[in-house]
């Protein structure tokens, strides 16, 4: 028996040795979180592909925007990070890099990141986060104003122009919603089905020179950087709104749907009007996201246009987050640079998690031009984005020119490019406010409550202004007020 | 001499103790799991109470002692005693709603003479238990949305003309909602206490009161609810001290812009304030304080109900 198990530990033994090579050749692995409302399995062929082109086994969790930030506070506290994340707020950023938890990337960059420091030269060194180190990248795409989209083949159907102002858009607004534009003879139409989000809300709101989010600021007359909630016409504008919601022209349910939600009633044709980003509405959803029959040209079916020609808030990079930064612990640092730097920064990998791989997934008409078609069952955009395509990379890289630009159609190229003629400027501020970190979310909810209650209350609008205005202050307004004012005003050189 | 006497009796004790458990050693082991559980996750997690009197961050760690800082702090947000004041309402009203409804259901349920249609009913009674609050808001909005609900539809079908408000978003109406959809998700599971009490009181009491001319309703009330009276007033207990739970599944699922004045609560708020804005000391200090109601309930309601009936508490 003795003899028996000293042959059986002897024969482990040398099996465990042997089998310690094949341990070693096991490929490093790479962990990622990204803020993104897709949802897509765990493995799939692109992800595969990724993985096999740098050389690693990677994950990529994909935690909705709404949730992200949640998300990454519990990793943080139960000390799971993964390898590679990205950082919304600044205080928790820079608490981070203080206590030693993000990789300085800069030995790494020239070795293993040359498109990064190519593309980025001396920006590089913009994010808050970058001081003594690289410690973040801040993405330069993405940067879409939304649009005021409008269905062509409705305004014909009821017999309207294309609306210009307050007036002619109420008035298109209720051919949409009582005059059976889709001449289906049910009254199952609206002008608009907004969600809260505050994207769907921004042509009527510059319309009263608000450049409108909640989280937004104007600057009054006195000089006072505040909050879009104290805007001397934001009354006007939600009386206006007022009179949409009671009038019917809105969904009434806008404040309990998903901005996913929102986007179906245009899929499905039950809205002929929405603001949003042009990209979404005439290039990434078109023609696979619509339900109805639509041309092969977006442009014949959809028109944009502006109120009184005063177009959506104007976006700025927001230097003061980082969409990417890596784990200090991070075990192949290297590989997580290459891989930042391959996903985002280099054309190849921008169309590989944008299109998916080629010859599979897609193929190009013509790449100079940026025409491509799908697939097979890859023209279903459900079936695409399951295989992993568009999900890693939402705005087709980091870069200002990337996948998603050079494929635009002109329809929306156009859009945009109209769009930014005529953006709503607001007082950017690019330091981070000491109030904007202890207050913040607290102020956004209360002028986003703000905003919903007053469009739909029964009772005294001004009274019940002057109340959420009252708390906003007592809430730590008072001090970002303060704070903000004379930020902007340095930033200003007054 | 007294004290000398009074070692002996606690030596004696121990003494007693050791030999107990050496005598049944493997009945105190199956002790060991559950202790464990206990010690692991309810005890040694009370360490991060301190959090509530120090600055603390998640990536930077445990900070300076602040003194009751945070709570004055936490006080002086309109935020929180918006919170407080609806945790308070909406707990309140769940336990007036829905306390009664399991007793009443059990007390129904025990007079249905068909065993099938009696398992059936407490099946289906007891199913919405185990559906989720999400799933649950989903069924609701479902239900109740404007544009392409079912109940607006009906009410459309009959009038035309109907104005119709979803519930769901109207501020007059979603603490009713938040109400009626609890004592129907929970109502169900809150009568297996009460029918396994129910069955275990003995049948020649009914039939002794039937010999003395009792009928059904005062069998009801004399033998069914006096025998569940122990049983009521234990579970009584326990509601109470779980009264500042409000719920933070079934109300993070239904908050929206426009009703969360009306049923934001600690448990939403601490949330908040704890995992989306990463403010962990404040979340803490929100946490203790409602802990802290409900063991002073507890205890007054343990009290009270001592007084009323010596045999009756869970201490």
């Amino acid at each position: 028996m003795k003899r028996f198990t000293t042959l059986l530990l002897a024969l482990l033994i040398v099996l465990t040795a042997m089998a310690l090579p094949a341990l070693a050749e096991e490929r490093p692995t790479l962990t990622m979180i990204l803020p993104n409302d897709n949802s897509v399995p765990e493995t799939n062929e692109v992800l595969t592909e990724l993985s096999n082109r740098i050389g690693a086994d990677i994950t990529i969790s994909l935690v909705t925007t709404e949730d992200y930030d949640a998300r990454l506070n519990t990793l943080i506290a139960s000390n799971t990070l993964p390898d590679i994340y990205a950082v919304n707020d600044t205080a928790i950023l820079l608490d981070l890099r203080d206590a030693g938890m993000l990789l300085d990337m800069t030995p790494y960059l020239d070795e293993y990141g040359p498109d990064i420091v190519e593309y980025l030269g001396d920006r590089i060194e913009m994010p808050v986060v970058n001081e003594g180190g690289i410690y973040g990248l801040v993405s330069e795409a993405g940067m879409y104003p939304a649009n005021l989209a409008v269905r062509l083949d409705w305004l014909e159907a009821v017999g309207m122009e294309m609306p210009t102002d307050l007036d002619s858009f109420y008035d298109v607004l209720y051919a949409f919603t009582y005059n059976d534009p889709d001449g289906n003879g049910v009254k199952d139409t609206y002008g608009i089905a907004p969600s809260m989000s505050a994207t769907f809300f921004q042509h009527i709101m510059a319309a009263f020179d608000i450049p409108f989010a909640y989280d937004g600021t104007v600057q009054l007359e006195d000089g006072t950087v505040t909050t879009v909630m104290k805007h001397p016409r934001f009354l006007e504008a939600i009386e206006y709104l007022r009179k949409l919601y009671q009038d019917g022209l809105m969904d009434p349910d806008f404040a309990t749907i998903t901005q996913m939600q929102s986007f179906e009633r245009l899929w499905n044709g039950q809205v002929g009007v929405m603001d949003f980003q042009s990209v979404g509405i005439t290039n990434n959803w078109y023609p696979g996201r619509y339900t109805f029959e639509v041309p092969e040209d977006p442009g014949e079916i959809f028109g944009f246009t502006s109120l009184d020609g005063k177009g959506s808030r104007k976006l700025y990079a927001d230097y003061t987050t980082a969409d990417i930064v890596i784990n200090a612990e991070c075990e192949h640092p290297e590989l997580a640079v290459a891989l930042v730097n391959y996903m985002y920064y280099t054309e190849e990998g921008q169309n590989l998690t944008y299109l998916g791989i080629e010859g599979v997934h897609y193929e190009w008409i013509d790449q100079e031009a940026g025409t491509y078609q799908r697939l097979g069952i890859y023209t279903d955009d459900v079936v695409h984005r399951a295989a992993g395509a568009y999900v890693y990379n939402i705005f087709g890289g980091f870069t200002t020119e990337n996948a998603e630009t050079r494929l635009m159609n002109q329809t929306t190229r156009d859009a945009q490019a109209a769009e930014w003629e005529i953006v709503t400027d607001w007082p950017f501020i690019s330091q981070v406010l000491e109030a904007d970190t202890e207050y913040g979310t607290t102020l956004e909810g209360i002028v986003e409550e703000c905003f919903a209650q007053l469009i739909v209350t029964t009772g005294d609008v001004e009274a019940e202004y002057q109340a959420f205005v009252e708390r906003w202050e007592t809430e730590g307004g008072l001090e970002f007020e303060a704070e903000a004012t004379a930020a902007y005003l340095e930033e200003q050189g007054e | 001499m007294a004290v000398v006497k009074s070692e002996r009796l606690e030596q004696g004790r121990v003494k007693r103790l050791l030999r107990d458990v050496r005598a049944d050693w493997m009945l105190y082991a199956l002790l060991i799991p559950g202790l464990t559980y206990f010690i692991l996750f309810h005890y040694i997690p009370m360490y991060g109470v301190t959090n509530a009197f120090r600055e603390y961050s998640p990536v930077l760690g445990v900070g300076d002692w602040v003194g009751l800082e945070v709570f004055t702090d936490l006080f002086a947000r309109e935020a929180f005693r918006r919170a407080l004041r609806n945790n308070i309402i909406i707990s309140l009203l769940k336990l007036v709603c829905g306390f009664p409804v399991p007793i009443i259901l059990s007390l129904m349920i025990n007079e249905i003479v068909n065993r099938r249609a009696k398992k059936l009913v407490q099946t289906a009674i007891i199913l919405p238990n185990f559906i989720s609050w999400f799933i649950i808001s989903g069924l609701l909005f479902a239900m109740f949305n404007v544009t392409s609900g079912a109940i607006p539809g009906l009410i459309r079908m009959f009038d035309p003309d109907a104005v119709v408000t979803n519930v769901l978003s109207d501020k007059n109406s979603i603490r009713a909602v938040v109400v009626i959809s609890y004592v129907w998700q929970a109502s169900g599971m809150g009568t297996i206490v009460y029918l396994a009490a129910i069955t275990g009181i003995d049948p020649q009491l009914y039939e002794a009161a039937m010999i003395d001319g009792a009928g059904k309703w005062k069998q009801m009330w004399h033998i069914t609810m006096a025998s569940l009276r122990p049983t009521i007033i234990v579970l009584f207990i326990f509601r109470v001290g779980a009264v500042m739970d409000a719920g933070f599944d079934q109300i993070y699922a239904l908050s929206n812009a426009l009703v969360v004045s009306e049923i934001d609560i600690i448990d939403t708020y601490v949330y908040s304030i704890g995992i989306e804005q990463a403010k962990f000391s404040e979340a803490t200090a929100a946490g203790l304080f409602k802990s802290a109601i409900g063991l002073a309930l507890v205890l007054a309601s343990n009290y009270i109900a001592k007084k009323v009936d010596p045999d009756s508490g869970i201490m």
